[in-house]
């Protein structure tokens, strides 16, 4: 899907990243069915070395913390408290690796409260390698993974104007974050994305990476609704 | 109910006819002071009673058949061993009649107010089950006055008169009055203590019995959408298992389909925009076996111009899909009461304007004309190397054009 469109875009960049970080990146599959793990495992053999497998969060954060993984591909649905319950279980740690969200769904009550709680990026399982392969890059080099989906409902989230008491700076996205956003939600690269806007990649980057604190730091109604959504269907 | 439908309604003349008739035999009762007259208020109450019979009849049939049938049926041997007691109180003919008639009369009355108790459950559960189109619609009834409960509870008491004055004189010197005034007092009490909560629980299982029903709907939508949609595509799936492109482009319209149907869109089906982009992208998916990424924020009712739109959006769409080569195609729409604004993005080859030849400028013109006729503007950004991208426009989202 998205992603797809995504990865072809940023091909370029990937392949240069990947020839600059030289190394393959050390990846954990957190997901409850047993035949999806080893899908994608046999999938990421190639470029990535994949060091542990849990279904349950207990598991992800004991093999987490014995195997130090540069990423950890993680399950929305997981038993016993989802995939939250493993993004909260490192969400103060200093060296936590990063955590790519992966599900069937693409809800807005499912992608968002993930992100809120640390994850950098979020795919579907419908996406393919290649993608993925990018998407599992990115986050490891500490960048964003927005797919157009997700842009769109976070450009959705912060939509609204604000609520006058809590008018935060953290409650509102600046004109320029917006714009990249919107970009991002048509299917732009970060590259052309930059073209358009006369900007280097590299800053339209951390646009998005401020995006993406402000999405998880944030106490907008928008996304503490989808949060508490969330929460009740996993409680 | 206007006063002039009621009166149209047989059942309710009949019922106004036996109303009458206790009436004027109640007051008869009361006010006679001859012995003749008095017959006559018998008479008429019990020349009153088949009448009361027959209305009441189908309504009976109907609650016995009903769950609250099993309140009726309890009714009946609590009237026999009241009749049974009446018979060894007072073992004379002369009293036995106009008790009887007391009985009947009584239980008439407390029928009628059962059934002024449901028909009034009943309607309030029909306003609450309307939608708020209908409750917005829909002429609100003048609230009736409780005639039936009215008439009922007259009834209850020309009886309890009737009762007292045919066994009062009798028994005045015996000291039994006061017990018989306490074995009434007690058995009616008995009476509201049993009917009340049948008659609550009644009321409550006709909500339960419409909230079973409302399920049973819903499951039967649930189970015909499924067998339209995902079973026709499973079908389909079979069939087809030799070609993997073919396979893989029906999983995926189906899965959208099931998505937009789980997320509630497909209720409102091509009657609002984003109803009609989805089918639109899904359509032009199949045609040209591509794939479309769409994300839809908001919506609006489908007008002339958001059809306009539509057709505009599937022109882009494929001529995205003649220059996208296997990339996919991305479609993000922004709409709102105000405005819509449609994205259509194809990472192909893209092209430079000016040297486009003269028949695609055709698809061009009907891309930009159609959102013209329709007061919008759309704009095509493409650049040779760059890809595709058609903005189209709608309403506020113009003057909001940014990037």
């Amino acid at each position: 899907m998205s992603e797809h469109e995504a990865a072809r875009a940023a091909g370029g960049d990937a392949a240069a990243g990947d020839v600059a970080a030289g190394d393959r990146p050390v990846v954990v599959i957190v997901d409850d069915h047993h035949i999806f793990r080893a899908g994608v495992r046999a999938e990421l053999a190639e470029s990535c070395a994949v060091v542990g497998e849990a279904a349950t969060p207990a598991e992800a954060i004991a093999v987490i913390a014995k195997s130090s993984p540069d990423v950890v591909l993680l399950d929305v649905h997981l038993p016993d408290g989802g995939g939250i319950a493993v993004l909260e279980a490192f969400r103060s740690e200093a060296d936590a690796p990063a955590f790519l969200a992966l599900s069937v769904s693409d809800a807005a009550d499912d992608v968002v409260p993930m992100v809120r709680a640390g994850a950098r990026g979020y795919v579907t399982k419908t996406i393919d390698t290649p993608a993925l392969l990018d998407a599992i890059r990115r986050v490891r080099d500490g960048e964003p993974y927005f797919s157009p989906r997700l842009a769109a409902f976070v450009l959705q989230a912060f939509s609204s104007p604000p609520q006058p008491a809590a008018a935060d700076e953290l409650d509102q996205l600046t004109p320029r974050e917006r714009e990249v956003l919107h970009h991002l939600a048509r299917g732009y690269a970060y590259k052309a994305i930059g073209a358009r806007l006369g900007i280097s990649p590299r800053t339209v980057e951390s646009h998005v990476g401020s995006v993406l604190r402000k999405l998880q730091l944030s106490s907008r109604h928008e996304l503490s609704h989808w949060a508490a959504t969330r929460g009740l269907v996993d409680e | 109910m206007s006063g002039a439908a009621r009166w149209r309604d047989p059942a309710w003349r009949a019922t106004a006819l036996i109303g009458l008739v206790l009436l004027t035999a109640l007051v008869l009762a009361l006010a006679a002071e001859q012995r003749s007259a008095r017959l006559l208020a018998v008479g008429l109450a019990l020349a009153a009673v088949p009448g009361v019979v027959v209305a009441l009849v189908p309504a009976t049939v109907r609650r016995l058949r009903g769950p609250e049938g099993r309140s009726l049926l309890l009714g009946i041997p609590v009237a026999l061993a009241a009749l049974l007691l009446l018979a060894v109180v007072g073992a004379d003919h002369r009293r036995l009649l106009p008790l009887t008639v007391a009985l009947l009369g009584a239980g008439a009355g407390l029928v009628l107010i059962g059934n002024e108790l449901r028909q009034r459950t009943a309607r309030a559960g029909a306003r609450a089950e309307r939608s708020p189109w209908q409750q917005m619609t829909a002429v609100e009834r003048v609230r009736s006055l409780p005639w039936q409960a009215a008439v009922g509870a007259l009834l209850i008491g020309w009886s309890t008169l009737l009762g007292l004055g045919a066994v009062g004189p009798y028994l005045a010197d015996t000291g039994l009055t006061v017990a018989l005034l306490v074995v009434v007092l007690v058995g009616m009490g008995g009476l509201v203590l049993v009917l009340v909560p049948l008659l609550v629980g009644a009321a409550a299982r006709g909500d339960r019995d419409q909230l079973l029903r409302a399920r049973e709907d819903e499951r039967l939508r649930v189970a015909a959408h499924l067998h339209d949609s995902v079973l026709q595509t499973l079908a389909l799936v079979q069939r087809q298992a030799g070609d993997p492109a073919a396979v893989a482009r029906l999983a995926r319209s189906q899965e959208r389909a099931l998505r937009a149907w789980m997320a509630g869109e497909a209720e409102l089906g091509a009657s609002t925009l984003a109803g009609a982009l989805h089918a639109t992208v899904e359509e032009v998916e199949q045609e040209h076996a591509i794939e479309v990424e769409v994300t839809v924020l908001g919506d609006r009712p489908l007008d002339e111009p958001g059809r306009a739109l539509v057709a505009a959006a599937r022109e882009a769409l494929r001529n995205a899909a003649r220059h996208a080569r296997g990339s996919a195609v991305v479609v993000f729409a922004e709409l709102s009461e105000g405005g819509a604004a449609v994205y259509v993005r194809d990472e192909g080859d893209g092209f430079e304007l000016e040297a486009v030849p003269r028949e695609r400028r055709g698809v061009r013109d009907a891309i930009v004309g159609r959102m013209a006729g329709a007061g919008g503007t759309a704009s095509i950004d493409s650049a040779a190397g760059e890809g595709t991208e058609v903005a189209l426009r709608l309403g506020d989202a113009i003057e909001g054009s940014a990037g």
